[in-house]
């Protein structure tokens, strides 16, 4: 009986040793550079494996878009405040609907300008990897809750659950 | 009840109505020794106990093995799309200005 005992400890040994070397195997960690820093083109660099030339287009293409992206982020905090602004001081339904009006049209035209710099990438990319890059890309703009009535707040949550919802 | 430990009658109604019909078993010998040769042979190492069940152990092993490196490679499967999810969702945080203020106004 006791031989039994011995026999499953080592097997047990032995197997839990060829799970952590098959984790050791399959695993792909993150170069320390990527996981740690606030790299937000790290994704694009592992992914798709660039030429230094293409890499360096995209960085520079991405660096000038963060200044459109941030002038977006503020129209969209000054739209949203301005409607809430409106809202609180009780005005007519006629303001009301212009704040409003103000908030979809600066909604649009900042989903319109992301989703164009980022078919801009993808033609950098190219070839297969472009069209890879938009079909990861793109259904996540998509996807977020843009035209959902907004808490004043900002608080949207993305609503991407996977590729193949639009 | 009666529990006269003195009935006469006792004696003879017993030996007239209790009888006990003998069973031969032609192989309780043959048993018996089987039984004693079994634990004769049993193996006195690790070693020569493994000899003796060296098939179950093997597939045992091998299944036990087969399983954990799965679940090893499943591990490090779901781990790196984890990663991976995080960097994508990074990068579309960084060009996506309503995710950016949403983000950033995140509790």
């Amino acid at each position: 009986m006791k031989y039994r005992w011995i026999t499953a400890g080592i097997i047990a040994v032995v197997a839990l040793a060829a799970g952590c070397l098959a984790y050791v195997c399959f695993h792909r960690p993150l170069p320390d550079s990527v996981a740690h820093a606030h790299d937000s083109l790290a994704w694009v660099r592992e992914e798709f494996k660039l030429s230094p030339e293409k890499m360096a287009q995209v960085e520079a293409m991405h660096e000038s878009y963060e200044l459109v992206c941030a002038d977006h982020c503020q129209a969209i905090a000054d739209s949203r405040k301005e409607l809430q602004r409106v809202r609180d001081s009780h005005a007519s339904e006629a303001e009301i609907a212009a704040a409003m009006t103000r908030v979809t049209s600066v909604d649009a035209q900042c989903i319109a300008s992301t989703q164009k710099h980022i078919r801009e990438i993808a033609a950098v990319i190219g070839g297969e990897d472009g069209r890879r890059y938009l079909s990861i890309v793109l259904p996540r703009v998509a996807s977020f809750d843009h035209s959902a009535p907004a808490t004043l707040d900002m608080q949207k949550t993305p609503t991407y659950d996977g590729p193949g919802r639009k | 009840m009666n529990t006269d430990h003195n009935d006469d009658q006792l004696g003879p109604l017993i030996r007239r109505g209790w009888t006990v019909p003998a069973q031969s078993n032609p192989n309780f010998r043959t048993s018996v020794w089987a039984r004693i040769e079994a634990g004769r042979r049993l193996p006195a190492t690790w070693s020569g106990w493994l000899k003796l069940n060296f098939a179950s152990v093997t597939m045992y092993a091998a299944a036990s093995v087969v399983l954990a490196s799965a679940g090893g490679g499943y591990l490090a499967a779901s781990q790196a799309n984890r990663d991976r999810d995080q960097l994508i969702q990074r990068y579309v945080t960084s060009i996506d200005p309503h995710q950016r203020v949403a983000s950033s106004t995140a509790p």
